[in-house]
């Protein structure tokens, strides 16, 4: 009985016991030569992506850690366990654009106190790199509490959690925004920060702001659609697929790679597919699940080589001639014709797709939530390797077409361009 | 003897009258006893049995089910077994008591000091938070809205087991609604997402309140002029010598050793204060992306200058053989656009001596400065735009009524 007895104890505190011996201890190490993340005591330079899926190809392209923004999704820490990816794990903090009253002492306190109990929850999880404590709760804000609810968990970090940083993300530098933190927030030891077009001074306006611990870039990529240059009717121009990753090549050596005092990492923007202001702004992959050419970057970023086969990439589009910067308008049902020119990247066959949609016109910001339209039907005329020319909506309106190349394994580029259509 | 029959009888009729004039007195101030508002409240159950109290919008439908359900009920013959998935083809789901058989409610005298109460138990899993939306509805229809939130959970959780749940009165936002207190209609219960649960007991209760909703903006409001700017060197930014020696704080300018002040230099800097900054900028270096600098209005919180701005001007001096070429930005935190900008042009030069000269800078001579929001203002930052050595001092921000476009006239 007393054998069958300690055979069951065993059996009830392995588990736990295997989970707490695989919670890794990060911390940071200050040299002279700068700041160093620390896991298991062995140096670990954040190669990351901001996912919520596709993390095997993470993992392949050589990443070694994924951010979320919240906890509501526990799972994804275990499926990050699954392909060895470490978690930046957002701790999700409300945000006055979207309503929240710091000023409201029951909201703040009840929010304070549902955010412990999901840290202690989850603070032992092995995948778990670090915490990170808010996100963009600095844009449009003007009530600056916010940074005492942002100090009381990470002090609460502190407390039942000596394993794993604090950081928190904002919205941009800023110096009103680095002095806040450093004001109210002692208890954080990493700067996170979102910046797209801003990436190009991140390096510099860290130190001249005054920042004194090091950061992580945990948001970048191409310019986000709310630095954008718009047409004529507001729509706003986004660059081709080729454009974008050339341009998140060059960021991520000449301002992440480059900064090697203060920067702990990166999390490259986005892993997935959203909405925001078109389809394809952000992510690095389609709504299809099809992985565009920012792919292929990422490993290059990450491994210092280009995966065997590559994406096609488009470089240019015009309409009737026209670049895709220009404003294009044209009557109703005039048949246009669409050109784009692409690097094939030594693919033999490639596969093309043309999408009509409405514009959209959001003035939402923030990442939050878009709805996406709903496609619509038109007349396709004629068809080549590099053009198309189809007939415009018989509906005054703005419009935007997407034309969509991908290889044999469905590595894509996409690229789009805005139009109007009015009546004779 | 006489005498003394009549001396007794005159007190005698006195001490009565005396008597009757006679009232009690209070050793203390008397307290009027003020009834508890909350036990004249005669609408109490929400939700007892459903034979006892009402319940609307039970009917059947394809994202919900709504039943009154016998087993395993907290008090009472039966409770209420709500379950729903919230899916894009159902636009609203929910349901509500008819309190009271809808007759109107005078919540206002226990609004501050009850709760809604009740018992609450989930088919499956552990909850700290639920998709569930409670509303007061008045007569006319407006509606505010509350929540269960962690602090009226019973442990913090709601789980398979009955637990007590409490939602505060004073955390259904009425004024902002609109919504009359004092003619409740029903409780309406909008349910979001999905959910499965048991709800029993449901009742207005005494509750200790606590939790206030402060007034506080972190703004200051400036309806004098002049404002010193920048005299505190911790809120200042860009000039660290750690990376870059282009700007630096100084206390032995040319400025201070002049007669315009008589503060002892070891004094401005027991006060993070300074005499003047040091600029020593060239395009040629390699730090040449180094050549901004500011701070804020208000100690980085929000400056309402909306009341002065139109009469003020950015005054400063400058050190130096001449005035370098220089963009000066105002930045606001809120609004659109959030700053405008100006370089120094020779109208807003003025020579005090050889090596000195005074910087204004009226408001309205910059470019759009009636678009953007004063009343949220955040910082001035200033961009050197060629390679220059010189000082900067004294910045304020100081009356100005002449003609923006040529205030040396």
């Amino acid at each position: 009985m007393k054998f069958l007895i300690r055979i069951l104890i065993v059996f009830l505190v392995f588990p736990y016991s295997s989970a707490i011996s695989q919670t890794s201890k990060v911390s940071i190490e200050e040299s002279e030569t700068g700041f160093q993340l620390l896991k298991d005591n062995q140096p670990y330079y954040i190669k990351g992506a901001g996912a919520k899926s596709n993390f095997q190809k993470v993992k392949e392209s050589g990443g070694n850690s994924i951010r979320i923004w919240s906890s509501n999704k526990s799972n994804l820490l275990d499926s990050a366990l699954k392909y060895d990816l470490s978690v930046c794990l957002g701790i999700w903090v409300a945000q006055e654009r979207n309503g929240f009253d710091y000023n409201d002492e029951y909201k703040v306190k009840s929010q304070i106190e549902l955010i412990k109990k999901k840290i202690v929850k989850l603070k032992d999880h092995p995948s778990l790199i670090l915490w990170g404590i808010g996100n963009e709760v600095d844009l449009k804000y003007s009530n600056f509490k916010v940074w005492e609810t942002i100090e009381e968990i990470a002090k609460f970090i502190k407390k039942v959690d000596p394993n794993h940083p604090t950081m928190t993300v904002i919205a941009g530098l800023d110096p009103s925004k680095v002095f806040m933190i450093k004001k109210y927030c002692p208890s954080i030891d990493i700067l996170g920060i979102n910046v797209y077009g801003s990436i190009v001074n991140a390096n510099i306006n860290i130190r001249r702001y005054g920042w004194e611990k090091p950061y992580i870039v945990t948001e970048w990529g191409v310019n986000g659609p709310f630095e954008a240059k718009v047409n004529a009717w507001g729509a706003k121009i986004e660059p081709t697929n080729g454009v974008k990753a050339n341009q998140r090549l060059k960021r991520y050596k000449d301002f992440i790679e480059a900064d090697n005092e203060k920067c702990l990492g990166s999390y490259c923007f986005l892993w997935g597919q959203k909405q925001e202001s078109t389809a394809t702004w952000h992510g690095m992959y389609l709504s299809s699940g099809n992985p565009t050419e920012a792919v292929d970057v990422m490993q290059y970023c990450w491994k210092g080589e280009w995966p065997e086969k590559r994406a096609p990439s488009i470089m240019k589009i015009k309409l009737n001639g026209g670049n895709w910067m220009r404003n294009h308008v044209f009557v109703k049902n005039e048949e246009v014709t669409l050109d784009f020119s692409y690097d094939r990247n030594s693919n033999d066959s490639l596969y093309f797709d043309f999408q009509l949609y409405p514009e959209t016109f959001s003035t939402k910001g923030g990442g939050d939530k878009q709805k996406s339209p709903d496609k619509l039907v038109f007349e396709k005329i004629k068809q080549t390797n590099n053009t198309m020319t189809f007939k415009v909506p018989n509906k005054k309106g703005f419009y935007r077409i997407f034309v969509f190349v991908k290889n044999e394994i469905n590595q894509s580029s996409v690229a789009n361009i805005p139009f109007k259509v009015e009546s004779l | 003897m006489k005498n003394l029959n009549r001396y007794i009888l005159v007190w005698s009729v006195l001490l009565l009258f005396s008597c009757d004039s006679m009232k009690t007195v209070n050793l203390y101030d008397s307290v009027e006893k003020k009834e508890d508002p909350f036990l004249t409240f005669p609408y109490k159950d929400i939700f007892t049995d459903s034979d006892k109290t009402g319940v609307f919008g039970m009917k059947a439908h394809p994202c919900k089910e709504i039943v009154f359900d016998a087993i395993n009920n907290f008090s009472g013959k039966d409770h209420l077994h709500i379950k729903w998935n919230k899916t894009k083809d159902c636009k609203w789901l929910g349901f509500g008591f008819k309190w009271g058989d809808f007759k109107s409610k005078d919540l206002s005298p226990i609004f501050e000091n009850s709760a809604i109460e009740f018992m609450i138990r989930s088919n499956a899993g552990e909850f700290s938070t639920l998709p569930i939306l409670f509303s007061l509805v008045d007569y006319s229809g407006k509606q505010c809205f509350s929540k269960v939130n962690i602090l009226g959970m019973e442990d913090g959780v709601v789980d398979q087991k009955w637990r007590k749940v409490v939602i505060p009165l004073p955390t259904f936002k009425y004024e902002k609604k609109g919504v009359n207190l004092s003619n409740i209609k029903e409780l309406r219960v909008q349910l979001m997402k999905k959910g499965d649960f048991h709800l029993d007991d449901i009742k207005i209760v005494p509750y200790s309140y606590s939790y206030v909703v402060s007034s506080e903006t972190f703004t200051k409001k400036f309806n004098t002029l002049p404002i010193t700017l920048g005299n505190e060197k911790k809120y200042w930014w860009g000039v660290n010598e750690n990376y870059s020696s282009n700007f630096k704080f100084t206390s032995n300018s040319n400025s201070i050793n002049s007669n315009e002040s008589n503060i002892s230099k070891d004094f401005l800097s027991e006060l993070d204060v300074f005499s003047s900054l040091s600029v020593d900028y060239s395009s040629q270096k390699e730090d040449k992306k180094w050549n901004s600098f500011g701070f804020p209005f208000n100690k980085w919180e929000l400056a309402d200058l909306s009341e002065i701005y139109s009469t003020s001007a950015l005054s400063f001096k400058i050190i130096s053989e001449k005035v370098p070429k220089m963009k000066i930005i105002f930045i606001s935190y809120l609004g659109k656009p959030r700053n405008i900008s100006k370089i120094i042009s020779e109208e807003n030069i003025f020579k005090i001596d050889e090596k000195t000269f005074e910087i204004i800078i009226p408001i309205k001579s910059v470019k759009n400065y009636d678009l953007i929001n004063w009343s949220n203002m955040k910082e001035l930052r200033f961009k050197i735009l060629e390679s220059s050595i010189f000082e900067a001092v004294d910045f304020n921000l100081v009356e100005f009524k002449g003609n923006p476009n040529k205030p040396k006239n």
